[in-house]
């Protein structure tokens, strides 16, 4: 059941104050296109104030960063680095996709809560954002809704792992841990 | 009188017609380019052209300024969903939303034709293989979610590649999904209305939404400025229309005032004010029964020529103020030279006429029209109206007691006259062909507010004007798009290596009608294509069947028409239109060429290749060349003008040498204030400047044939002289009024007729042979 939201500003301080460490990330897409599981492979980083940096290894090389509300894309594609920029604000009914993530890393309820009804369950000690997209308005039809829901599982100020479904029924879950010691 | 009623009923008939015709026909059209040069050369055709057709769009720029960065996303966002359900737009673009959902079907239905992506490999099947195994990539990369959208049926991404070349790369600034100039003061707006451009009521209505919308929706201190030719259209017709009547109804008030305060006789008002309303009503009548349509320019311009037809009345009332004989008789007295001095200044329009020019020809004919039924109204009309025994009382006799001597002792200065002509042609002969204007746009009705706002709001979309331009130019369209496609290579390659920032022309848009078909040659059949996409998906992990809707689509594009521009309407059309288009019995595709480093790189795609000619063009200096040819014109017409007039002139007074005497004032005159004029006007002189030069001169006539009957009976000082100074008065606080409106024609005629009309007084009264004791209208023209 949904908390009121004094402990969802506990768990937002938290997330602000707690050092978010380079991760390892494994990523199992499930998607009605595909018979397979695709899964992906890679490292991600949270840079304070908002900047989200993917570095996907497996099976693409790809470095995707999201600063603020401007995505950055470098992709190897037959060779070549093929580079993108977008402004979110240009296509906003990608920000449900990406800024979920990010905002919460940053410990930014505001920026939640601009584009998400959030909703926090469990205890700090083991919690889960369920977030679900707010509505567009109506001339962003272009894409259409992206996402259909969020949820951000956590222990502390940790992030251990993201489920994101799709508006079409694919999901895609990200398992976040801490690189293996190296010795 | 019997037929006095007659008369009098006869006119009232002809007046009643006369509006009833005006109303239930004249439309009033805006179409500034009615006023454009056309230029001379084959270069300067295409540029006015496309001038032209760049001026009859109805696309609407809207900038959203002052507050804070805040509120004017936050009031632009709100416009624009107030704005896209109000239904009087096709397209709202904020930022968003792009294009409309109508066209984006018909590009989708039309991609395998008109992307630059298709080739003939891409449907084989190892490019088909190729295309699966990136889209692969793509459902594991960042941008999966998006890729999902169009992946069953656009595989290989035709669409996107379309798309991506439709945009090219100028990008507006946008935050929070809101476009913005470059220094965030400004948030802008794109609008397309349903409502025709020609109308302009509609086009009014739809301006008016915004303002209304806007007001509700801003803070004070925000503003809505919009600009395109449709709503610059609508602000110019409102302020001509505004300015007219406002300017009418101050010069009608002064006029009146003044006629009470000269005669005290309401009558002599009514009937003062009745060849006026006689000749604007005429000349409204002889347009719209010329024309199809009447520009708002030859209204707002016309109306106000004629106010020197209120000087008629006024030499018919002075002459009514004493001395014997009945009104006719009297009437009869001063006809012959107020007739010279109308019939003068009536030829001197006609000119007008013969100068090829849609704008001029319309105020020709106005003008005309509007001259000649006022003279007539004051000769047949006004005796009519009088008891045939009226005696009008002048006041301001004290106005008169001072003037008379002055005008009296006036031909002493003649010397200064001559001293002053010399000054004035040594500054028109200082001054060279530099300080003529030239800049088209001072010919246009619109303000200088309104010219600099169009420019601000191009450069925050950037869609400026271009600098320089490529005109291709062939037999047909499809002859000219193939030539445009061809050249579409070598500008990319020079702007990939910086040497030009950026080009538009219509290939990046759509392709030839050959290329398009040729594209749709390579799409396989449908079973074909079935049979190669199964064997390409061997081995991906793709879903079975997933791509049918691909299979599907592309073979419904096997079977459709290619596009052409026609296919295009609203705002594409609208660019599409000044992208190609006919002239003469050729095409034209005009490519915009923005920051070209230097010619030589283009030097090779340059002259004619069989029937296809391209050729460079600099915009600047062609409009310049043009203005100039333009004003060449003008001045030709003046002299034709001006030339008819004295020719008029000699007919009427049948002595050269009287003829001569009574030109000496209105050339002096017109020399005195074109100098006057050129040392006042900071942008330099146009096309008005030189019809008021054209009017100066007729009323330099009548003000030289008058000043000249001074000397024929002792009586003419206290009728003739009254007149002459009421006259000026009137026109000088008339035309000086005009002076203040804020459009740049009606300003140089304000200015230009008060300061000629002065010269006019005061040169004709140092010039005038008081003592001559024959009459200037004696000889003229023998009555009937």
């Amino acid at each position: 059941m949904a908390v009121t939201p004094a402990p969802l500003d506990a768990l937002m301080a938290l997330l602000a104050s707690t050092p978010h460490d380079k991760v390892h990330f494994e990523e199992r897409r499930e998607s009605a296109f595909t018979s397979e599981i695709i899964i992906i492979k890679g490292v991600m980083e949270f840079r304070r104030p908002n900047t989200l940096i993917k570095e996907t290894t497996s099976p693409v090389q790809e470095r995707f960063v999201i600063e603020g509300h401007e995505l950055l894309l470098a992709r190897q594609q037959n060779g070549k680095t093929v580079t993108h920029r977008v402004q979110l604000d240009d296509y906003p009914a990608m920000a449900p996709l990406v800024i979920g993530v990010q905002a919460t890393l940053a410990g930014n309820r505001a920026e939640l809560e601009r584009h998400y009804t959030v909703e926090l369950h469990g205890e700090l000690s083991n919690w889960r954002l369920h977030l679900v997209p707010r509505e567009q308005p109506p001339e962003d039809e272009w894409f259409g809704e992206l996402v259909s829901r969020v949820d951000i599982f956590g222990r502390q100020g940790d992030l251990s792992r993201i489920e994101i479904t799709e508006s079409n029924g694919d999901r895609n879950v990200t398992r976040l841990y801490k690189p293996p010691a190296k010795h | 009188m019997p037929n006095r009623r007659v008369i009098l009923l006869t006119w009232l008939v002809l007046l009643a017609a006369a509006l009833l015709l005006v109303l239930s026909r004249m439309q009033v059209s805006s179409d500034l380019s009615l006023f454009l040069p056309q230029g001379a050369s084959t270069d300067q055709r295409i540029l006015s052209e496309s001038l032209r057709r760049g001026v009859q769009g109805k696309v609407i720029l809207a900038a959203i300024a002052g507050g804070s960065l805040e509120e004017r996303i936050g009031v632009n966002q709100s416009l624009a969903r107030v704005l896209r359900k109000s239904g009087l737009f096709s397209m709202v673009n904020n930022g968003r939303g792009g294009l409309p959902a109508s066209l984006r079907t018909l590009l989708d239905e039309h991609r395998y034709l008109l992307s630059p992506a298709v080739t003939r490999e891409q449907f084989s099947e190892t490019g088909l293989k190729q295309a699966l195994q990136d889209r692969l990539a793509d459902l594991a990369s960042s941008q999966a979610a998006v890729i999902k959208r169009r992946l069953a049926q656009d595989p290989t991404n035709a669409y996107l590649a379309l798309l991506a070349q439709w945009a090219g790369e100028r990008r507006i600034h946008t935050e929070r999904g809101v476009y913005l100039s470059a220094d965030g003061e400004r948030s802008l707006m794109l609008l397309y209305p349903h409502a025709s451009s020609s109308d302009l009521d509609k086009q009014q209505q739809v301006v008016d939404t915004m303002q209304q919308q806007f007001r509700g929706l801003a803070q004070p201190g925000m503003s809505l400025l919009l600009t395109g030719p449709a709503a610059i259209a609508v602000e110019t017709r409102e302020r001509i229309r505004s300015e007219a009547q406002m300017l009418s109804a101050v010069a009608s008030l002064v006029a009146m005032v003044f006629l009470f305060m000269a005669f005290r006789s309401w009558r002599a008002v009514l009937w003062g004010i009745a060849p006026l309303a006689s000749g604007v009503l005429a000349g409204m009548l002889a347009t719209t029964l010329a024309f199809t349509e009447v520009h708002g320019i030859t209204l707002a311009f016309g109306v106000t020529l004629l106010g020197i037809a209120v000087d008629y009345p006024m030499h018919v009332f002075s002459h009514l103020a004493g001395g014997g004989g009945t009104t006719l008789e009297r009437v009869r007295r001063i006809w012959p030279t107020l007739r010279l001095g109308a019939v003068t200044t009536v030829i001197g329009f006609s000119a007008l006429g013969f100068a090829g020019y849609g704008g001029l020809s319309q105020l020709s004919v106005f003008s005309v029209a509007g001259l000649a039924a006022a003279a007539a109204c004051t000769r047949w009309i006004i005796p009519a109206l009088l008891p045939a025994d009226t005696t009008l009382t002048p006041w301001l006799g004290w106005a008169q007691a001072r003037l008379q001597p002055l005008a009296r002792v006036a031909p002493r200065l003649h010397p200064l006259v001559g001293l002053l002509t010399v000054a004035a042609l040594f500054v028109l002969w200082q001054a060279g062909s530099q300080r003529w204007q030239s800049d088209p746009a001072a010919l246009t009705p619109l303000s200088k507010e309104a010219r600099a706002r169009d420019e601000l709001l191009r450069a925050d979309m950037h869609a400026p004007f271009a600098n320089e331009l490529l005109l291709v130019t062939g037999p047909n369209r499809e002859a000219v798009m193939r030539h445009a496609e061809a050249l579409t290579s070598t500008l990319q390659r020079l702007k990939q290596t910086g040497l030009l920032a950026d080009y538009e022309l219509i290939s990046q848009f759509l392709p030839s009608r050959h290329t398009q078909l040729q594209r749709q040659s390579w799409i396989p059949e449908k079973a074909e294509l079935e049979s190669r996409l199964r064997n390409a998906v061997r081995g991906l992990p793709f879903r079975p069947g997933l791509f049918q809707p691909f299979v599907d689509q592309a073979d419904k594009a096997r079977s459709v028409r290619p596009l052409t521009p026609d296919d295009f309407t609203g705002l594409l059309g609208e660019r599409f239109n000044t992208l190609l288009f006919p002239l003469e019995d050729k095409w034209v595709a005009p490519v915009a060429i923005h920051g070209l480093a230097s010619i030589q790189p283009l030097a090779s795609v340059l002259g004619q290749r069989g029937a296809i000619e391209v050729r460079h063009v600099r915009v600047k200096q062609e409009t310049i060349a043009m203005v100039s040819a333009y004003r060449d014109r003008g001045l030709q017409v003046f002299a034709v003008g001006a030339l008819c007039i004295a020719l008029v002139l000699w007919l009427g007074l049948r002595e050269p040498a009287r003829t001569a005497r009574v030109l000496v004032t209105p050339v002096t005159v017109v020399l005195l204030t074109a100098a006057s004029m050129w040392l006042l006007t900071p942008g330099g002189l146009n096309l008005f400047h030189l019809v008021a030069l054209l009017l100066v001169m007729g009323l330099g006539i009548d003000y030289a044939l008058f000043f000249n009957r001074l000397g024929e009976q002792p009586g003419e000082w206290t009728s003739t002289f009254p007149a002459l100074w009421k006259s000026w008065l009137t026109t000088v606080l008339v035309f000086g009024s005009l002076a203040l409106s804020s459009a740049p024609v009606l300003t140089a005629l304000g200015l230009t007729v008060s300061i000629g009309v002065s010269l006019c007084f005061v040169v004709g009264a140092i010039l005038s042979r008081p003592d001559d004791t024959r009459a200037a209208g004696d000889t003229a023209f023998t009555n009937g």
